[in-house]
């Protein structure tokens, strides 16, 4: 009844009326399923505490030892410090080489002659070596002192890089996918087996990316900020902001992310990401858009890695679809745990269609316990040929030895040829060789 | 580590009532699933934010309500526009003529109209009528006003008694 009225008649039935509502309490097996997604969260968030202290600590390492090298390379020492005054370069120079005491006598007038007539060359020579107080001298005159100190650095750049750590080799890449892989970067992990060098190059960027967006998952401002590179940038930074954004993001991203599906360079970073993201019907129609086979099989993985029956229930809807339905049964293989229980629930529902796809799908599905309830329902209904579809359909030694048991009992043979002509008249599958 | 293990306590102990909350506000078993399971991945992101002297279930419901939110947001048509063709899920509970008809007792009835409500005033009924939150209580999770606590519920009551009119006659004493 309202809290700030006092209550009539009218309010007095609605609150009986209320109180006979009656949703169905949560099954055992939501519950069950919610309870292991918070343990995996759980274990992931304990092991991301960890990683992020350890990624601190390895930072203010990095930072400390960066500083020294810099300054290493950076500071002039002592000696040099007073070469480079103005004042006091003439005599420096003088002393050290024998050509240079005409400059000395001749003043800044001189050293300005003798700068412009400095080749390009002998720049990139300095590449090659510390400039001697005479090259110093010489670019002192020619060049204001910032630009000149810019030249040499970009000179010695080169020399500078070929200092830094090594480049990261295909190998590297390669160990660096692995750990994704182990880290259920699910992206990562089926980029491998797409076949496409350019995806598997992607897959490793993926990876590398990965690792530092990781480091900037936990700041609230990191999206908003990657939205506007999104926007703001063009080319290569505009697709690096989006693979960071795909890795972050979260359900707030999900209209930028959608922009960016729409944008040919861009499309294959959101679709990973929406395939994570997006609800479960918002997956299917995506699925049903895409063109690319490999990104089809992504979202088709995801809808059935959901295991919720409406997922599920998507998921088999794109199967039994002829043009999707061959990535849709792929994509399977791409997915662990398999839904086998809500398959083998939709095996037993009143929809032929839904029965015929969750058989195709369970085919699929390598599990000797799977088998083995596909051998029970033979025997508890022998009226239903979806279940020998989805035996003649799986590759296992078991089942083939079921489906020829089936052959020679009186009754089952009959269906058997019948769920043969199912598959034949569908396209389904070659199985004349069993 | 013990902090992580009071919060596993904690949802495990929540979990039952997230999901039938979840439940009343969405109408759907699936989709209260998801919806909690996406709760269950803020609520790992988050934990650090939780302060210890609130009510863990009342954070818990503030973060059901926010997930729910974004997925009216999200689900709006212009999200939802990138297939113009409907694709429904494979429904392996079609219904029979038998059960079409035990759809219609009362109980469900009242339940169907309950979902039917917008959102804002189905939130503040379910909170205050189902979980029996007080009012202080809702307005924390919901992030507003006792007042507008209050003038929701009047609303959505208003609604119900118009809907279930013919009903409000034939309730058993």
């Amino acid at each position: 009844m309202p809290i700030n009225q006092p209550p009539d008649e009218s309010d007095l039935r609605l609150d009986r009326l209320l109180d006979q509502a009656r949703w169905p309490e949560p099954s055992e097996e939501q519950l069950a399923r919610l309870k292991n997604q918070w343990q995996a969260l759980s274990s992931r968030r304990r092991r991301r505490s960890f990683v992020l202290r350890a990624a601190a600590l390895a930072v203010a390492s990095s930072l400390c030892v960066a500083t020294g090298w810099l300054a290493w390379l950076g500071a002039p020492s002592a000696d040099n410090r007073t070469e480079v005054r103005p004042a006091e370069v003439p005599q420096v120079a003088i002393q050290q080489h024998g050509e240079a005491p005409k400059l000395a006598a001749e003043g800044p007038a001189a050293q300005e002659d003798i700068a412009r007539e400095l080749p390009q060359r002998a720049i990139g020579r300095l590449a090659s070596h510390d400039p001697t107080p005479y090259e110093q001298v010489l670019l002192a005159g020619s060049f204001p002192a910032r630009a000149a100190e810019k030249r040499v650095k970009e000179s010695r750049r080169p020399q500078l890089a070929h200092r830094s750590p090594r480049r990261p080799t295909p190998k590297d890449l390669a160990a660096r996918v692995a750990r994704s892989k182990q880290n259920g970067d699910h992206f990562a992990a089926t980029g491998g087996r797409w076949g496409k060098r350019s995806v598997r190059k992607f897959a490793a960027l993926s990876s590398v990316v990965g690792e530092i967006a990781e480091k900037l998952r936990d700041s609230d401002r990191c999206e908003p900020l990657l939205w506007e590179a999104v926007h703001q940038q063009n080319g290569l930074a505009r697709l690096g902001a989006a693979e960071l954004l795909a890795v972050v993001a979260t359900e707030r991203s999900l209209p930028v992310l959608t922009e960016l599906a729409s944008s040919p360079d861009t499309h294959a970073v959101a679709i990973a990401a929406l395939a994570r993201l997006a609800p479960t019907a918002e997956i299917a129609q995506l699925a049903v858009r895409e063109r690319n086979p490999d990104l089809r099989r992504v979202l088709c993985a995801a809808l059935a890695a959901r295991g919720t029956e409406q997922s599920v229930g998507l998921y088999l809807n794109l199967v039994a679809r002829p043009e999707l339905r061959r990535d849709a049964l792929d994509a399977l293989a791409d997915v662990q745990p398999q839904p086998a229980e809500l398959l083998m629930a939709f095996l037993r529902s009143s929809d032929v269609r839904a029965r015929l796809a969750a058989a195709q799908a369970l085919g699929r599905v390598d599990d000797p316990a799977i088998v083995e309830a596909l051998a029970q329902s033979l025997s508890e209904n022998r009226h239903r040929q979806e279940t020998l579809v989805a035996l003649l359909l799986n590759r296992s030694p078991r089942a083939a030895a079921i489906v020829s048991a089936a052959r020679s009992d009186l009754y089952l043979a009959a269906n058997v040829r019948s769920a043969e002509i199912e598959l034949q008249f569908h396209h389904l599958t070659d199985f004349s060789k069993r | 580590m013990r902090g992580g293990s009071n919060l596993d306590r904690l949802v495990e102990t929540h979990l039952p009532a997230a999901l039938r909350f979840a439940r009343r506000l969405t109408g759907n078993a699936d989709a209260a699933e998801d919806l909690v399971g996406e709760a269950l991945l803020r609520v790992a992101e988050r934990f650090a934010t939780f302060r210890g002297d609130a009510d863990f279930r009342t954070w818990l419901f503030r973060i059901l309500i926010n997930v729910f939110r974004d997925r009216l947001r999200h689900g709006s048509p212009a999200t939802l526009s990138i297939e113009d063709e409907q694709l429904d899920p494979i429904d392996r509970h079609a219904r029979t003529p038998a059960e079409a008809m035990a759809v219609s007792e009362l109980s469900d009835r009242i339940a169907a109209e309950v979902a039917r409500l917008p959102p804002r005033q189905r939130e503040v009924l379910v909170l205050v009528t189902f979980e029996e939150l007080t009012v202080s209580e809702t307005s924390t999770v919901l992030g507003v006003t006792e007042q507008n606590v209050h003038s929701t519920l009047s609303a959505a009551r208003a609604r119900l008694k118009e809907r279930l009119a013919p009903y409000l006659g034939f309730v058993e004493r």
